[in-house]
């Protein structure tokens, strides 16, 4: 090789080496703004993350659960009505039921009313942002669906994702006119025989296999006061039970 | 060949590897950029308590059950720490120290699993030796108290969050 061979390769590398070094450098600018971290810390965090979702989906499907079984026991409690509107008395907490004060015809309406209040609660206890929610009926019954976008933050790396949970009620909301004819029968049928019994036993009633009845006249005696509890737990939960008041 | 097209040849040759040395000691120097680093895998606890909340038995899911305890009734109480024992044990626990325990919206504490040094007083014989009370102390704080263990959040049938906590001693 010529002198001038030599100084060509020489150079060569030279260069090379240069562009080389270059192309580092700009490779750790790049990583130092894009804050791209030791591949190390990418399986933590995605093995954290998984973790936190699956977390999060099951607290949120029991959420979705309790509060259904809760919005139900509340219903019960206020005899299928939301707030006590003008012509409604309470009588030893039995809302009385009249003419002018009864459950309406969007009982799964306010079923939802209940269940939104006491989602909502979980859902901010648990310091989630706010989800959506929604009640519709399709083929397999009354359903709610909720659903909301969580972002979790590990050590710098973001991650985001929707939960959604859809669930059915297994709930039969003509139980309460089924309750309501079955009381005001009692009730007519102890009035006619008023002249043969004042025990005031409610027989009727009583005998009914449907639910466990509970009969007892408030301190005036001038109200008969029900609670019909269904007989198997809701959805492993607790009874529900349905409480009102007639008059006498 | 000509001598001068070996000593050309060789020349190539040891330039070519002096460019590759020196490729890889700029390129790929820097460890910090390219290492796995420490990947910790502190996730048993969590998988196996979240197995447990979502395990389902005879008589109910243990995350229902749970809930349901709140009262801390001996109808549910009992049933609940019978169940628990059994599916520890059969996630191959048996051998460990751990504590899985429930604390509730209105402060009770309800141990509700132990093994190994944790195991639950019912479970324990009456006497001890002095030289368990050293670390039956901290027992008795493990078991009492929420400790750094992995947790898992759930409703309650009242008002507020049950926080169940898995902890798992390193062996």
């Amino acid at each position: 090789m010529n002198k001038k061979g030599i100084m060509f390769a020489t150079l060569t590398v030279i260069v090379m080496a240069g562009f080389v070094m270059g192309l580092s450098m700009r490779k750790e600018k790049i990583l130092e703004e894009t804050k791209i971290i030791e591949v190390g810390k990418v399986p933590e965090a995605v093995l954290y993350f998984a973790l936190e979702e699956e977390k999060i989906d099951f607290f949120i499907q029991k959420a979705v659960e309790v509060s259904a079984y809760k919005a139900l026991a509340k219903l019960g409690e206020n005899g299928g009505l939301y707030q006590l509107e003008e012509g409604c008395m309470r009588v030893e907490k039995s809302v009385v039921w009249t003419k002018d004060c009864i459950f309406s015809g969007i009982l799964p309406e306010i079923f939802f009313w209940y269940f939104e209040d006491e989602f909502k609660e979980y859902v901010k206890e648990y310091g989630l942002k706010e989800f959506r929610s929604d009640w519709n009926k399709d083929e397999n019954g009354n359903y709610v669906e909720v659903e909301g976008d969580v972002v979790l933050i590990h050590e710098g790396t973001s991650y985001g994702f929707e939960s959604k949970v859809k669930y059915y009620l297994d709930y039969d909301f003509k139980n309460y006119n089924r309750i309501k004819g079955f009381a005001l029968s009692c009730v007519r049928k102890e009035n006619e025989n008023i002249e043969i019994s004042r025990n005031y036993l409610y027989e009727e009633c009583r005998d009914n296999k449907d639910f466990k009845w509970e009969i007892a006249l408030d301190e005036n005696k001038e109200y008969v006061l029900f609670n019909a509890t269904s007989l198997k737990p809701y959805q492993g939960w607790r009874e529900i039970r349905i409480g009102f008041g007639l008059p006498k | 060949m000509r001598f001068e097209d070996w000593e050309d040849l060789i020349v190539g040759f040891i330039l070519l590897v002096i460019l590759i040395v020196v490729g890889n000691v700029l390129d790929y120097g820097d460890p910090a950029l390219y290492t796995t680093g420490e990947i910790n895998l502190k996730d048993e606890a969590g998988l196996l308590l979240l197995n447990y909340v979502k395990s389902e038995t005879d008589s109910g899911k243990m995350a229902n059950r749970i809930i349901l305890n709140e009262e801390g009734d001996h109808t549910t109480r009992i049933p609940l720490q019978k169940s628990s024992k059994e599916l520890l044990g059969f996630m191959e626990l048996r051998e460990k120290n751990f504590i899985l325990k429930a604390k509730y919206p209105n402060g009770r504490l309800e141990p509700i699993a132990g093994s190994g040094l944790y195991k639950l007083p019912i479970e324990r014989e009456v006497s001890l030796t002095l030289a368990q009370v050293e670390y039956d102390n901290k027992r008795t704080e493990m078991v009492l108290k929420l400790g750094d263990g992995e947790k898992i959040k759930l409703p309650s049938l009242n008002r507020g969050l049950i926080i169940v906590e898995f902890k798992l001693e390193d062996e």
